[in-house]
This record gives structure tokens, sequence and C-alpha cells, in this order.
């Protein structure tokens, strides 16, 4: 097993070179750019407009600007020298043993055009916001996917399956935006049970994450989490409503073919208790394709739903993507998509790995 | 390029800030223009009680009143306990003014940095750091053959947050600091600023500024101000990201009443009390503690956080939110300064119709325009039909004739130009039909107003060929490298007929030099002019050099009187109405009165107030 997964990770990373290499070089041949912030605004010159290009690399060509990117080259440096370090080696090696310290081979996903703060700082804040919100709508959704999935699939075509067919295709059809402006219709603005927007009381509790708001969490616990809770209800409901559609109707599949298997019916004829055959026999034969399903959801949690955090003004990785592409913003939207891409692959690799875990008759030895 | 040419392409103010302040789903009007003048860097203001201003002096009374502001606040009764809480639904990307892209961060930085002069609600100006606004009536401007002086008088004692003076040095430093050769990226660029020869640093308070040429809009310079010892620290080159910057706000030297703390992004700003705001304005009484900028995701979401409770002051609405705000306690509403219009181009129509037809053409189509019915029946008389784009408020604005809804006499100037019907009903001349494209942005009332001009085109025998774009395809204000030369509906490539689409007029008036001059058009490069018209008359060219090269306000009156007769008799574009500034307040909160400049709704933020 370690043989294989040593294996599937080096041969990840000409993947993800590739990928980096392809979206690079895809948002910069994309029309517009981040000079596109001064389109229409004559009191900009063109001198101007090429000094912001020259500050952000932008006047040199794709290959020079990817290879800045990864770290390669050094920018400070020209013609052959760029592949030099300022201690006079490889830039491509690290910066202890003289290499360079610029570019993601060093740890660097460099600034956000946007507004100057390192790409770090940038997605490293809107990590763990994601992470809660994407993370308990997740958790909430596959659990009563799960549930509901297997029960319409054991009682096939009766009242609870039908219901679950009606409403699976109602939350499919729901625009995410529209029940999102809906329920902050109803629940924030008339009823007054849940707020508006945000991740945390403006008034009454300090910004998230900050040195201040551990100190309030610490003294005031429940009130901290209260808060959050209350902020977190409608974003959750809506991805929950429109995600558990599709995974129900998911888990509901799986089983019904595992449950019209051969050995299914073959422990029934033993005598095995329908609770058994359903746990044991079916619903373990069925958690293959679950797992791969649920595997391929893994990178939602860290890179966020774009549209659910917009509308309810989330602090997450969805809504600073969204921002990023509308201004341009290359370094901050690499650092997204090389995330999403990493993600994608360590889901892919944990996938399967579980696989051997829930089939023993899989085996990477 | 000549001198005039490339000095006229950063006469356009702050045009972009309420372009990409406007962008997104919401207000997508590129605009002319806060203008240099009306200071672009917005900064609070103002005593509490009476107008901090210098009183109209007796000369001024032959041209136009400048200052001598009627504002008045209501004195602070209650110093609450809470912050004050300002919403805005678009994100910020910078807290330097002289950056500032977008209006949010134009706003943003409005509590924490002044400018040397400010405008009131009633677009006087006053001065906010100087005792008096020079003009040359009160000899705080002298003009020497072809320059001029203009001499600045810094208030006595102020002093920066951290507690150094503010003195003629930090005009000085500002100065350098913009004409610095590693700068790049102004959002005003450096127009005003490259014809200081020098800055007399000679005293701490008394100011002379020596101009190469005379500027007209030297009232808008130094807003805001920047502090000369926190601008030494950090070289120009890295100034987009570390002057001010975002991860570090408190590393920053303000002058305004509230300076900023903390910045969470795309959530929130909180702001702290100036204790040395009070060496500028001793009058002041700060009524809040501190200050929070609350970030949300869309304007519907604002909306509904106004009836939760989670603000004070929600900005950035316009009439187009009025019928959803029904029923909230409490909307205000202001005039703006945004202008609709339908933009009619010059070079498409005399392609395809002559020269010599192309004013016929126009007046006829003015003629036939319902305003009435788009004012009324598309915007459910939220705002009103206009003649003049120049706003009512504005110490420029000259009485033009109404251009009334008369498609009979718009029928009979086609008619005597030689434009007759068809079996269509269309008209036509030399086997040319009378056929105009119109075209618009995705906003659904302009969609719904293009039904109303096709009607009333074809109620005098015109085609009209309508297109509302959607979402992406809506390319009307994408710049000349962003879309092809041929697309459809661009404004800076002149790929349309008649659009209709929302503007700024600009409360100083060279604000506007670029969008009407020859010298605007954009078809040559660096393609940055702003006259999408393609307007180009040698008798425009020299009302608005008028305009440009006078510092006697009264002549610059003159010639804006002459240019907005022009405008009208000419149909230079069809003015349909103003935008109003819309705001959602917390109806206990006191001294809110709004203004239409890009000093904006919290000009005068040192005077608000909470009633117990």
């Amino acid at each position: 097993m370690s043989r294989y997964i040593v294996r599937r990770v080096i041969g990840a990373i000409p993947v993800l070179f590739f990928i980096s290499f392809m979206i690079y070089g895809i948002l910069l041949i994309a029309p517009g750019g981040p000079e596109a912030r001064f389109a229409q605004n004559p009191k900009i010159t063109a001198a101007q407009i090429e000094a912001f290009r020259k500050r952000w690399g932008l006047d040199q060509p794709l290959p020079v600007q990817y290879c800045r990117w990864l770290g390669a080259c050094n920018p400070d440096h020209t013609g052959l020298a760029v592949f030099i370090s300022d201690q006079g080696l490889p830039n491509v090696l690290p910066s202890f043993i003289g290499g360079g310290d610029n570019g993601i081979l060093h740890g660097d996903l460099g600034f956000s055009i946007r507004d100057g703060r390192p790409v770090t700082i940038v997605i490293g804040e809107r990590i763990i916001p994601t992470v809660i919100l994407a993370g308990t709508a997740w958790v909430i959704w596959l659990t009563v996917a799960l549930l509901a999935g297997m029960y319409a699939a054991v009682r096939r075509y009766g009242l609870f399956d039908s219901a679950l067919t009606i409403g699976s295709y109602i939350g499919l059809a729901l625009p995410t935006f529209w029940l999102g402006i809906m329920l902050l219709t109803i629940f924030a603005s008339g009823l007054k049970w849940f707020p508006a927007g945000g991740m945390w009381s403006a008034r009454d509790v300090p910004i998230f994450g900050s040195p201040e708001y551990w100190a309030f969490a610490g003294q005031q616990p429940l009130t901290a989490l209260f808060d959050l809770g209350t902020h977190l209800v409608l974003p959750v409901f809506t991805l929950v409503v429109v995600s558990i559609a599709g995974d129900s109707r998911f888990v509901r599949a799986a089983m019904l073919d595992s449950l019209g298997q051969d050995y299914v019916r073959t422990a029934r004829a033993k005598g095995v208790s329908e609770r058994r055959v359903v746990m044991k026999h079916a619903f373990r034969n069925a958690l293959l394709p679950i797992v791969t399903n649920i595997g391929l959801e893994i990178p939602f949690l860290f890179t966020g739903a774009i549209v659910t955090e917009t509308i309810f003004s989330w602090p997450g990785m969805g809504r600073l993507a969204i921002e990023a592409t509308n201004s341009f913003d290359y370094p901050v939207l690499m650092g997204i998509f090389l995330i999403a891409a990493l993600l994608t692959v360590f889901a892919n690799l944990v996938a399967d790995i579980l696989y051997a875990i829930v089939d023993p008759r899989i085996s990477y030895g | 390029m000549s001198l005039t040419q490339s000095r006229s392409l950063g006469l356009l103010a702050a045009a972009a800030l309420l372009v990409s302040a406007c962008g997104g789903s919401a207000t997508p009007s590129p605009s002319a223009a806060p203008a240099s003048a009306a200071p672009a860097s917005a900064a609070p203001v103002s005593a509490p009680v009476s107008a901090p201003v210098s009183a109209p002096s007796p000369s001024a009374a032959a041209g136009p009143v400048l200052v001598g502001t009627k504002y008045q606040a209501i004195p602070v009764g209650n110093v609450a306990t809470k912050p004050l809480v300002v919403a805005e639904w678009q994100a910020i990307d910078t807290f330097n003014v002289y950056y500032a892209q977008a209006n949010v961060d134009v706003e943003v930085a409005t509590p924490a940095l002044l400018g040397l002069i400010n405008t009131a609600d009633d677009l006087k100006y006053f001065g906010d750091m100087v005792t008096e606004v020079p003009l040359v009536s009160n000899g705080g401007v002298v003009v020497n053959g072809t320059g001029m002086t203009v001499t600045y008088k810094l208030k006595p004692g102020m002093k920066w947050s951290d507690g150094s003076a503010i003195t003629c040095k930090d005009l000085e430093a500002t100065r350098k600091w913009i004409m610095d050769k590693d700068q790049s990226g102004l959002a005003g660029g450096t127009i005003g600023w490259e014809d200081i020869t020098s800055v007399d640093t000679s005293t701490d308070t008394n100011c002379v500024v020596t101009f190469s040429k005379v500027f007209e809009g030297y009232l808008g310079l130094f807003s805001p101000l920047f502090p000369a010892a926190y601008l030494a620290t950090v070289p120009v080159k890295d100034a987009p990201t570390k002057l001010y910057p975002l991860t570090d706000l408190k590393s920053g030297v303000y002058s305004g009443p509230y300076i900023p703390t903390d910045y969470k992004a795309d959530a929130q700003i909180n702001y702290t009390a100036n204790p040395n705001f009070l060496t500028i304005h001793p009058e002041a009484k700060l009524g809040f503690p501190g200050m929070i900028f609350k970030f949300y995701g869309n304007a519907d979401a604002m909306k509904a956080g106004f009836d939760a409770g989670e603000y004070d002051l929600g900005m950035d609405l316009n009439h187009s939110d009025i019928p959803s705000l029904q029923g909230k306690n409490k909307v205000v509403i202001k005039d703006g300064t945004s202008y609709e219009q339908l933009s009619i181009n010059n070079k498409t129509l005399t392609a395809k119709f002559g020269a010599a037809d192309l004013t016929t053409i126009k007046q006829a189509v003015a003629l036939a325009i319902n305003k009435k019915d788009i004012t009324d029946r598309v915007l459910g008389g939220t705002v009103a039909p206009i003649s003049n784009p120049v706003s009512p408020q504005y110490w420029y604005n000259t009485q033009v004739p109404d251009q009334a809804y008369d498609p009979t006499k718009a029928n009979a100037l086609l008619e005597a130009a030689g434009w007759v019907k068809g079996a269509d009903g269309i008209r036509a001349k030399n086997g040319v039909k009378l056929s105009l494209d119109f075209c618009t942005t995705s906003r659904p009332y302009r969609v719904d107003s293009l039904s109303v001009y096709a009607s009333n085109m074809k109620d005098i025998g015109i085609e009209a060929k309508t297109t509302a774009p959607y979402g992406a395809s809506a390319t009307i204000f994408d710049g000349w490298d962003k879309v092809t030369a041929d697309t459809p509906c661009n404004l800076i490539h002149g790929t349309y007929d008649v659009a209709m689409f929302a503007w700024v007029s600009p409360l100083d008036p060279l604000g506007a030099y670029n969008v009407y001059t020859c010298g605007g058009i954009p078809d040559a490069a660096p393609h940055s002019g702003q006259n999408n018209t393609r307007t180009c008359d040698p008798k425009v060219d020299a009302i608005w050099n008028a305009v440009k090269d006078n510092v006697d306000f009264a002549k610059v009156q003159a010639a804006m009187a002459d240019w907005q007769t022009y405008y009208n008799q000419n149909v230079v574009e069809i003015p349909l109405f103003l935008w109003k500034d819309v705001y959602l307040v917390n109806p206990k909160l006191q001294n809110i009165v709004g203004n239409p400049t890009t000093s904006g709704v919290l000009w005068n933020v040192q005077d608000w107030w909470i009633q117990p």
C-alpha cells in the first residue's frame, strides 16, 4: 500500500505541473487583464499603464511569467541570468542551498495584484471560514443523503421514495442564488430570525480570526458559538438543500444496484435479518461509488461555494475566487486553482485508498 | 500628441472611480468624473455647528458663489458606547485614495484622511485643513502671465494621528510622491501636479504653491494630504502595496476623525476615534468611539441586513433600488449627479446618413423620445426627465430650453430634410433607410426602455433595432484591448448608433473636458479619451479651452453656459434623468445630509451621532 501511495504521489507531480501550466496559460490568454481597471480612465497615461504592467511582470512573455510564478526564474535578473538566484546558483534550488526564494517551488505564491497583500495571507484567511461553512453543510447533507438514499432504496416506490424523488428534483432545479435571496428575504429581512450576512455580528463580536476574537471566544465561548451558529444557518441550509438532492439520488441508485445483486438474494434466502442484509451486504457493496463521489466533494470544502458565499457575504474562498476573477488577479487565482488541483489529486488518492478499506477484494500490494 | 492634448487627457476626473464602483450588477455606469475640484478623494469635514467655511467674499458676488455653505450640524447630543456601523456591498482594493479605482475605495478612506479643501452637501467648497478657500477674489490665487500661485493657509496647530505637525512640508512631500518616477497606477494621473514648479516650505502654514500654467482644478489637489514623514518610510515603487497597506492599516498615519485599526477582506474594517482630529477641528465632538465598515456580498443582502438592524447606514444604492425599499425605516433619497443618457454616435450616423443631416436627425430623435414614459412608466416616477445633464445644484448650471416630447415637430424636421416615409412607414432618402441601432446594458430598466424607444422611433418613421446584451456579452464599457474593433455596442470603439447608459456630471466642469473635445476621441492611441459620441467641433474645443485656462470662475461659468446651450441645441446627447443617491439610515442617526460629489455621504461623519 505504501509503495502504491508513493507511486501515486510521484505521479501527481507532473500532473500538477501540467495543470498549473494549462491554467496559467488560459488565464493569461483570456482577454483583459489587471490593467483593465484603467480602461476609460484618461487620467492614466499609456506610460503609467506600462509601468504598472512592468511592476507586475505582465510585460513579459507568457513562458517567462510562468517561470517566475513557478520560481525557476529570478524576476530581478534579465537575459540568461534570469535563471540564476541572487546567491549565484540556479534559482530553482531552495534558498538555503543558494537558490531563490520566489515562486511556488519556494513556497511563495506571490502578491495579490488587487490589494497588494501576500497571496498566502489572502488565501489563508479564507480557508477556515470556508471549511466551517462547507464542512458543516457537507457533514449534514452527506449524513441526510446517506440515510435518505438508503431508506428510499429499501422502500423503493414507497411514499418516502416518491417524496424524496420529488424533493430531489426540486432541490436540483432550485437556483442557489434564488433560494439564498428567498431565505434572506423571509428569515433575515422579514422574520428577523437570522442575520443577513457575514460570519459574525460586527457590532458585538470582534473580527473573526483576530486575536481579539479568540480572546472573546475564550471569555464567552457560548456567545461566540451561538453568534457563529446563527450566521451559519441560512447559508448551510442553502447548500444542504441544493446539494442533498444529487447525493441522495446517487446513494439510492448505488443501493438499488446493490440490493438487486445475487449475494443479497442469497443472504435473504439464508435467513439473514433484513437489517444485516441492508447494512452489511448491500450498503457495504454500494459504498464504492459513494466513496468515489465523496472523494470528489472534498476539494469543495476548501474551494468554497461561490454563489452561496457571495449571497450570504461569507468571507470565504468562493467569494475570493469571484473577486479575484473580476479583477484579473492572476496570482490569487493561480493560488486557488493550484490548491483545488492539489486537493482533487489528494481526494482521488484518498478515495482509492478507501476502496481497499471498504472492499477487501481490492488490493494495491 | 500636443502638450495641450496630453494635458487634456488627464482632465477627466475620477471617471474610473465610478466605473469600477458601479461595476458588477448594480451600477454599470462609467462616469466622467467626480472631478478634481470636487475632491476625487473625499475627505471628512466640517465643523459640527456653524459652517467651517470662509464666507463668500464681496468680490465673489460678481461671479459664482463657490463658498459659504449653509450646512449646520445638529450638535452631538449623545456619545454612543458602540461603534457606528456603515454598510457597503462592494469590496475594496486599496485604502490609498490616489490608487482608488472604485468609489468604495474612496469611501473607506474618507473618515481617515482629510484634504485641504472639501465640498459640503450644498456643493460649496470649504477649508478642511486650510483657513480659507484660496480664490482670485480673496487673493489666494494670483495669476502671473501664463502661470499662477495658490496660497494654501493651513490651520495652525494641526497634528497627524501620530502626533507630528501638519505643515507645508506635507504638501511638498505629497507632490513629490505623486510625481516620483517610480510612481505607477495613480487613478487621478498627474494632471495639475505636473504644473507645480515649487511649494514654498519656508513657513509651516503659509504654503505658496507655484504653477507654471493656469490650472482651474487646483481646488481638488492635495485631497487627501499625505504626511511627509510617513511617505518617507516607504519607497515609492512599493507604495501600492506598502503605503497604507491593507495588511497593516494601523501602520498608516492619518488626519480624519476615525482611523483604521483592522481589516478583514470582503468583511469588515474597524476604525477608532483619532484624538488628534481635534487639532484640526477643535469644535468637533465625535459621537462614536469608533466605526465599522461592513461589507456585504451583494445589495440584496445589505438591504436585508438593514431590516435585521445590522448597521446604521447603507450606501451605494440608487433610484432603481427605491421600489425594493418600500416600507423600510428610513430611506433617504437625494439628488445625485449621475445622469442617464442616450449617447448618439456621430461617427456611425455620419457614415450612414451623411454629415449634412446629422444634426437634423439627432434633433428629430430627441424630440421623439418620450422621456416621461421612461421616468414614469419604466421607473415608476422615482426620477424626473431632464434636458440638461449638468446638475441644477452646480454653480455653473444654466437654464436651457426643454427637450419637449414633440413627435409632430420631429416628423416635420425629417420631412423638410427630405426623409420620406415609404410603404413600410420607414423614412428613406436617396435609397438609404433611416434605421438606427439602439443598445444598452443588461440593467432591467434599460432593457425595458428599449421598447419605448422603438415605439417612439416608429412614430416618426425611424426604424429602431434594439439590442440588450446579457451577462458576459454586455461589452458596452469594455476597454479598447478587451474587445475587438467590430464588437457591437462598445463605447470606446464607437460601434453603436444610440446607447443608453449613465455618466457623471462633475462638480469641477473641467472633469468633462475630454468627453466633448476632439482630443478626447478614443480612436487614437492610447485610446483613453471618453468622447464616445465623437463630438468634434472647433467651437466646442474653444469653449472648453476657455474653461480649462481660467481661474476666474465667472469666466468659467460663462463658458459653461455657452457649452450647455450648444449641447442642448445640437443634441450632443439626449439626457434622460438624474440618478438618485439612496441611503438606508437608522432613524436615530443624526446629521446624515448626503453629498452628491465624490466627497460622498461620509463627508461629515464626524458630526454623526445616535439619539439614545
